[in-house]
C-alpha cells in the first residue's frame, strides 16, 4: 500500500481522536486522493489477518498466506457489505440488494484468484458508494444493519460472534472517520 | 515475581524453549532457521510435505510463491505430481543454531544464580527438549499419551470415588487437565503431546461415571469445549496487549496450547464422524479460524527473541524494514514484537540508541504494564475447561452424589468400589 492516513492535512483533525461522527456531513478534503485508500490505511494494520483469511478461504481445509494486496480486497468486500446494510436500514431496499450483489461477486473474485488480484476497479467502486452513503443522514438504524452485514458474513465465513462485532466496529468507525 | 526481562539471558532462554516446546523442538528450531533464511526445504512452486500416515491428510501440498503461499491436502489436478518438490525432514536438535544458542543461554541462566531457575531445574528442562526432539514429528507416540492418560484417570476416579462417598471433589476431578497445562508452561511436556492430552482428557471428564473415551463425548459439550478455546485464545491475544514481557510471552505460549488443543477436538470430532456435512464444514471452518489466529498470532511471536537480544531485535528489525519496504510498524507486529519494543523502535528518540539504552527501555516499558500470573489464570479467566462442560460434569457429579445417598447407584458404586480397588 502507498497511501497513509496522514497524507494531507486534514489528517491532524483525524476524527477517530475527535467526537465527530461523520455520516452526511463530511467533505472529502483531500483532492486527487479516494476517500477509500484513507479508510484502507487506517484499517489495514489493525485488521485481523484470521477473520480476513476466513473471508478469503472457500475450503476450508485450505491455508493460505495472505499477500497484502488480497486483505485490501477483503476489506473492500466488507466496506461494500457495510454499505449495502447501511443503504438498507435507511429502507433503500433495492439499491442495497444492487450494491449487495456487486459486493458477492467481489467476493467470488477474490476467491477465485489464488494469491494477487486486480482490484484497482474494486476500489473505485467501493469509493464511489462510501461517498454515496455519506451524502445520507446519519443514523444508528442504519449504521446498526450496516454492522449486522457485516458480522452476518463474518459469522458465516467461520468467525466467532466477538470477532466478528469487533471487524465490524472497525469498520463502522474508519468509514465514519475518514475524511 | 521477576519479570524475566530484568535479565536479558533468562528472557532470551525462556524464549527459546518457548520457540522449542510451543509444539515439537525440531520444528521450532526449523522455523528459526526460516527466519534467518537458512532453511531451503522449501522450493518455489508446489512442495509435497509428508504429514505421516496417521496424519487426517497424509500429504500436504505447499505452494510458495513470492511473498505469499497456500497449503492444501489436494494437490490442483493443473500441477504435475512429477514436478512436485518433496520437502526433506527437519534436521536433527542438536545441529541447529537454535538448539546451540538455547544451550550458550542456558548457562547464562544458570551464572544468575537465581532461586526461580536453580541449575538443576534448567538442565531438566534442556534434557527434556533433547529428548522430545527425538520423538516422531507427525505422529504422537501412542504409549507415551497412554501413560499419561491412565494417569490421570486414576486421579479422576478417585475424586469420582471421593463424591461417592459424599465429598464434592471438583477440583480434583479436573486437576490432571490443569497439571497437565502446568507442565506444559514449564517446559516438561511438549505441545504436541500436551494438546491432544488436554482435548482427551477435556473430552472424556463430560463422559460421567464412565469416564470413557473420547469418541463416546455427546457431541454438544465437544462443540463447547471447541468454541471456548477458540474465545479463550482469542481474549488472551487481545489481553497480552497490556502485559508486561514475561506475562505478555507465557500468555501467548498458552495461547498457542489452547488453539493446538482447539484443533485437536475437532479432529477427534471429524474421526468420530456421524456429522452433517453443514455440522462437518462449521467444525473445518472454527478450525481454520483457530489455525490462522495462532498462524498470525502466535507462531512467530517466539523466534525473535529467541535468536536476538532486544537490541539485536531492534536492528534486525530496521534492516528488515528497508529490505522489504515494509513499515517497522508492520514488520513488529508480524513478528508479534512485545508493545513496548515496538514502542522503542517506533520512537525516534531511540534511533542511535546503543545496546544498553535499548534494553532499559525495554524494562522500563515493561515495568510500566501490569503483571499477570499466567498459571493461576488458568484456574481462574483463562481455564480449559468450558462453563458449560464445567457445569456439566458438576451435575454428573452431584447426581452421582446424590444417587449414592438415595441408594439409586448401587451398581455404579459397585463398580466404582472396584476401580478404587
Amino acid at each position: 500500500m502507498s497511501v497513509s492516513k496522514n497524507s494531507g492535512n486534514c489528517s491532524l483533525l483525524h476524527p477517530q481522536h475527535g467526537a465527530q461522527k461523520i455520516y452526511g456531513f463530511a467533505g472529502d478534503c483531500r483532492s486527487g486522493s479516494p476517500l477509500i485508500d484513507e479508510i484502507i490505511a487506517e484499517l489495514l494494520p489493525r485488521f485481523d489477518r484470521a477473520t480476513a483469511t476466513l473471508v478469503v478461504t472457500q475450503d476450508p481445509r485450505e491455508r493460505r498466506f495472505l499477500l497484502e494486496a488480497v486483505v485490501v480486497a477483503v476489506l473492500l468486500f466488507l466496506i461494500q457489505r457495510y454499505c449495502a446494510g447501511f443503504l438498507k436500514g435507511l429502507g433503500f431496499d433495492q439499491m442495497a440488494e444492487g450494491h449487495g450483489r456487486k459486493a458477492t461477486s467481489l467476493l467470488t473474485k477474490i476467491r477465485s484468484i489464488r494469491t494477487q488480484g486486480d482490484i484497482a476497479s474494486e476500489k473505485e467502486e467501493t469509493d464511489r458508494l462510501v461517498r454515496e452513503l455519506r451524502k445520507h443522514p446519519a443514523s444508528e438504524l442504519a449504521k446498526g444493519s450496516a454492522e449486522r452485514a457485516v458480522v452476518e458474513n463474518l459469522v458465516e465465513a467461520g468467525a466467532t460472534q466477538e470477532q466478528a462485532v469487533s471487524a465490524a466496529q472497525q469498520i463502522s468507525e474508519s468509514v465514519a472517520s475518514a475524511k | 515475581m521477576i519479570d524475566e526481562i530484568s535479565y536479558p539471558a533468562l528472557h532470551q532462554w525462556l524464549s527459546t524453549c518457548r520457540l522449542l516446546m510451543r509444539y515439537h523442538p525440531r520444528q521450532g528450531a526449523e522455523a528459526a532457521s526460516m527466519v534467518l533464511g537458512q532453511s531451503d526445504r522449501y522450493r518455489p512452486g508446489w512442495n509435497r510435505v509428508w504429514q505421516g500416515s496417521s496424519a487426517i491428510h497424509p500429504e500436504l501440498f505447499v505452494l510458495v510463491e513470492s511473498g505469499s503461499g497456500l497449503t492444501t491436502p489436494t494437490l490442483p489436478t493443473d500441477v504435475d505430481p512429477e514436478k512436485v518438490h518433496t520437502v526433506p525432514d527437519v534436521p536433527n536438535l542438536e545441529f541447529t543454531h537454535a538448539w546451540q544458542l538455547a544451550q550458550a543461554l542456558a548457562g547464562q541462566v544458570v551464572d544468575l544464580r537465581l532461586s526461580e531457575f536453580p541449575k538443576h531445574k534448567v538442565e531438566q528442562v534442556m534434557q527434556t527438549i533433547l529428548l522430545a526432539s527425538k520423538s516422531d514429528l507427525y505422529n504422537v507416540d501412542k504409549a507415551s499419551l497412554r501413560k499419561f492418560v491412565l494417569a490421570a484417570l486414576t486421579r479422576m476416579e478417585t475424586a469420582m470415588n471421593g463424591t461417592l462417598n459424599g465429598k464434592l471433589l471438583m477440583d480434583d476431578f479436573v486437576g490432571p487437565v490443569l497439571d497437565l497445562i502446568d507442565a506444559y508452561l514449564s517446559f516438561q511436556i511438549p505441545g504436541m503431546v500436551a494438546a491432544p492430552l488436554i482435548a482427551g482428557l477435556l473430552s472424556m471428564q463430560c463422559n460421567l461415571p464412565s469416564l470413557g473415551p473420547p469418541a463416546l463425548t455427546p457431541p454438544p459439550a465437544r462443540k463447547a469445549a471447541i468454541n471456548h478455546f477458540v474465545k479463550v485464545t482469542q481474549r488472551m491475544i487481545q489481553e497480552r496487549e497490556k502485559l508486561n514481557v514475561g506475562a505478555y510471552y507465557t500468555l501467548t505460549y498458552l495461547a498457542g496450547l489452547y488453539s493446538r488443543a482447539a484443533t485437536a477436538l475437532v479432529s477427534d470430532a471429524l474421526e468420530v464422524g456421524d456429522l452433517t456435512p453443514e455440522e462437518q464444514i462449521e467444525l473445518e471452518r472454527i478450525a481454520l479460524n483457530v489455525d490462522e489466529q495462532a498462524a498470525y498470532s502466535v507462531s512467530p511471536a517466539f523466534t525473535l527473541p529467541a535468536l536476538f537480544s532486544s537490541a539485536q531485535t531492534v536492528e534486525w528489525l530496521k534492516n528488515r524494514s528497508s529490505i522489504r519496504g515494509a513499515s517497522r510498524g508492520e514488520l513488529s507486529r508480524e513478528h508479534c514484537v512485545h508493545p513496548g519494543l515496538r514502542a522503542i523502535l517506533e520512537n525516534p528518540i531511540f534511533e542511535l540508541s546503543n545496546a544498553e539504552q535499548v534494553v532499559q527501555a525495554y524494562q522500563a516499558e515493561s515495568a510500566s504494564r501490569a503483571h499477570m500470573d499466567v498459571v493461576e489464570t488458568v484456574r481462574g479467566q483463562f481455564g480449559p475447561i468450558a462453563p458449560e462442560n464445567r457445569e456439566r460434569i458438576l451435575r454428573g457429579l452431584v447426581s452421582l452424589a446424590i444417587g449414592y445417598r438415595m441408594g439409586e447407584h448401587s451398581a455404579d458404586d459397585n463398580s466404582s468400589g472396584s476401580r478404587n480397588e
